[in-house]
């Protein structure tokens, strides 16, 4: 993506200040043409302040937003060729479906068989064509937010923004919503800017996710990325679980070093975003689904590979997260897939077993 | 053990309640009923036979006359009230949250002096040695005082001045609720600061201007003191007719007619019912909607 000439949606060196809170700090992000971006963080880290600047409802303390090349920093709501989802759905209560999702057009002076055509269309997409005389107050939560989604995309933005339009639903409505948010994109071809606090909505759904973190981007890059090669301990620690072990390197060759992980010598590929040095500390993360626990009789002292007790067990239909106390005293989690014909799988409290993991899947960071 | 106090304690705050609206209000109320189906006296005031005699009152085309001013005076001020509390209440709903109280209380603090007071003050504003005039002829822009005190427009603004909290407090509630996002929304989908004004806040905010106008709307029709002091002889409110029936006019005369004053005050008792009635069958549901929503 990023090798992709003009971007539709340019944001340089933004900041925002409320009274004396840094909320934006010095931001810089493009968004391209046709691309489904995820912005992610923890509550507070400024995503709908993030979203509401590029929907012209707040104004930057500093920096440029372009608009296929125009500057749109000081234009108003209503001249941005763009529309918003919002949270809280907002629909016009005193206004039946139609109506709400005719009120773009009716602003642009369309005609009237245009209208009735472009809003019918866009009910039909989002599986609302039945509800058109419906007022808001009479229908479901996830109703409502198909209305609110058609009432913005029926208007043909260039960017469409979504801030958290899925929280409110519940689990299996959210699951449904987020594969149909995904065709729907792919179908209008538009590009959506999508806000979210959930990792796992934000990993499934996007072409690219942007991890904020204070009003900071940690990290910007496809899902599979941001999961598997995360580039700090923020985004390790946001994006899924992981484990975190601490090391320090012993010896180096070309391609491969050793480093004493968690009192523990292993052969680990050399990363390459940063150089290891000799008696440099690192961190070793590891996903859980990534670790392999192999149970043993007994406790071998002389053991070359880590070990630990099974201190806790939680079954979870297809997988089982076992969280293992190492001899060190960490706490390791795993995930091992339920298998059947496997009797090896019944780990229960107080079992013995060996920590290892599959090779070249870690992740080394510089301790920072 | 609690409970059962507590109990006692609602079912005597409940009865004092209870006691207190039959003495106070629904007492007085068929005491009026019944005077209207009485007979007059000279001295006693009332006395039987029952008859319908008195409802005749109604047909006299004076009455009428004075009735179409008094709502003519009453939709004026109605309107004055509007226009000029809207923009209030929308003002004051636009303000960051903190300061609402304040200029609330602003609104608020008049109504502690009894407006019979204020009205009075008002005389001496608009009296042709008062205020007005005074610095109109220290500024040399006029000889000779304007007569404003004893005229219709005095009455209005009388009447504007006492009522216009109530058109004000109904509309800041429901403009205050109006979720801002729907504003953004709006702008969002194109609309300019007009278009959101009417498409959006207006249509939002009518339950509250309704509401406003019947709170000015009655009262405008019977605040018979504010017509006595500004107005001077003028009869110009309903509220001045039937207290002329009630009273002794002031050269002594007895000219007072307690059924038919009565009768006329249960015939507007009653269309303010039937008036109060349709809004609350239109009215509540949108309070509904907006409470659901
Ligand atoms: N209008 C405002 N005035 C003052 N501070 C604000 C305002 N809006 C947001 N903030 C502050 O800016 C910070 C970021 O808020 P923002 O709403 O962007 O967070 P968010 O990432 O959307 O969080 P959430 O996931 O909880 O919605 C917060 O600390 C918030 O208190
Ligand atoms: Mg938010």
């Amino acid at each position: 993506m990023e090798t992709q000439a003009h971007p539709l949606l340019e944001l340089k060196s933004i900041t925002k200040f409320f009274g004396s809170n840094k909320v934006i700090d010095d931001l810089d992000l493009s968004v391209y043409d046709g691309e489904f971006l995820t912005l992610l963080g923890p509550s507070g880290c400024g995503k709908t302040t993030l979203l509401r600047l590029i929907g012209g409802f707040e104004r930057p303390t500093g920096g440029r937003i372009y608009m296929d090349g125009t500057d749109i920093t000081y234009t108003a709501p209503h001249r941005r060729p763009v529309n918003t989802v919002f949270q809280q759905y907002s629909l016009f209560p005193h206004m039946n479906v139609f109506e709400n999702v005719a009120f773009g057009l009716k602003m642009k002076n369309l005609s009237k068989d245009k209208i009735e055509e472009a809003v019918n269309s866009s009910l039909k997409k989002v599986k609302m064509e039945h509800f058109a005389d419906r007022m808001p107050m009479e229908l479901s939560c996830g109703q409502q937010q198909r209305v609110s989604i058609a009432r913005a995309f029926v208007n043909n933005p260039k960017i469409l923004l979504l801030d958290e339009p899925l929280s409110a639903l519940d689990y299996k409505l959210r699951c449904e919503m987020q594969l149909e948010l995904k065709e729907l994109q792919r179908d209008l071809g538009i590009t959506f800017v999508f806000v979210t606090h959930d990792q796992e909505e934000a990993l499934c759904m996007s072409d690219r996710v942007v991890v904020l973190n204070e009003g900071m981007i940690e990290q910007i890059g496809s899902p599979i990325q941001i999961y598997e090669e995360p580039k700090n301990l923020f985004v390790a620690n946001f994006v899924g679980e992981i484990n975190v072990f601490d090391g320090i390197v012993a010896s180096t060759t070309e391609k491969y070093f050793t480093a004493l992980v968690a009192g523990m010598s292993c052969k680990l590929k050399k990363p390459t975003t940063f150089d290891v040095e000799k008696g440099s500390k690192i961190k070793v993360l590891l996903r859980p689904e990534d670790m392999v626990i192999e149970k043993i009789k007994k406790l071998d002292e002389e053991s070359s590979k880590l070990q630990g007790v099974i201190s806790h067990l939680v079954y979870k239909g297809r997988t089982i997260d076992l969280w293992i106390r190492m001899s060190g005293g960490i706490m390791v989690m795993a995930t091992q897939f339920f298998n059947e014909d496997d009797p090896d799988i019944i780990y229960s409290v107080g079992d013995f077993v060996d920590v290892s993991w599959i090779d070249d899947w870690e992740v080394v960071l510089p301790d920072a | 053990m609690h409970k059962a106090k507590d109990n006692f304690c609602r079912s005597i705050i409940l009865y004092f309640i209870f006691i207190w609206f039959s003495l106070m209000i629904v007492m007085p109320n068929m005491l009026v009923v019944l005077a209207s189906f009485l007979t007059k006296d000279e001295t006693w005031y009332l006395r039987l036979p029952l008859n319908l005699d008195n409802y005749r009152a109604l047909f006299d085309t004076n009455l009428w006359m004075l009735i179409a001013k008094s709502i003519g005076l009453a939709l004026c001020t109605g309107l004055a009230c509007l226009l000029i509390g809207y923009p209030f209440a929308y003002l004051i709903a636009k303000l960051p949250k903190e300061r609402h109280s304040i200029f609330l209380m602003l609104i608020m603090i008049p109504f502690w002096t009894n407006s019979l007071v204020r009205n009075y003050a008002l005389v001496s504003v608009f009296s042709d040695t008062g205020l007005i005039n005074q610095w109109l002829l220290n500024l040399g822009l006029i000889k000779t005082p304007i007569h404003i005190l004893h005229t219709n427009f005095a009455v209005f603004f009388g009447m504007t001045y006492t009522l216009l909290p109530f058109m004000i407090l109904p509309i800041y509630a429901v403009l205050e609720k109006i979720d801002r996002s729907l504003v953004e929304a709006a702008r969002d989908l194109g609309a300019n600061s007009f278009d959101v004004f009417k498409k959006i806040i207006i249509p939002l905010s009518f339950s509250g201007i309704v509401a406003g106008f019947i709170m000015v709307f009655l009262p405008a029709l019977t605040l018979f003191y504010v017509s006595d002091i500004l107005g001077g002889s003028k009869v110009l409110v309903l509220g001045s007719v039937i207290r002329n029936y009630f009273l002794p006019d002031q050269l002594g005369a007895l000219n007072a007619n307690w059924p038919v004053g009565a009768a006329i005050s249960v015939s507007l008792t009653l269309s303010m019912l039937v008036l109060l009635t349709i809004y609350f069958k239109s009215g509540n549901t949108v309070e509904e909607e907006q409470q659901l929503w």
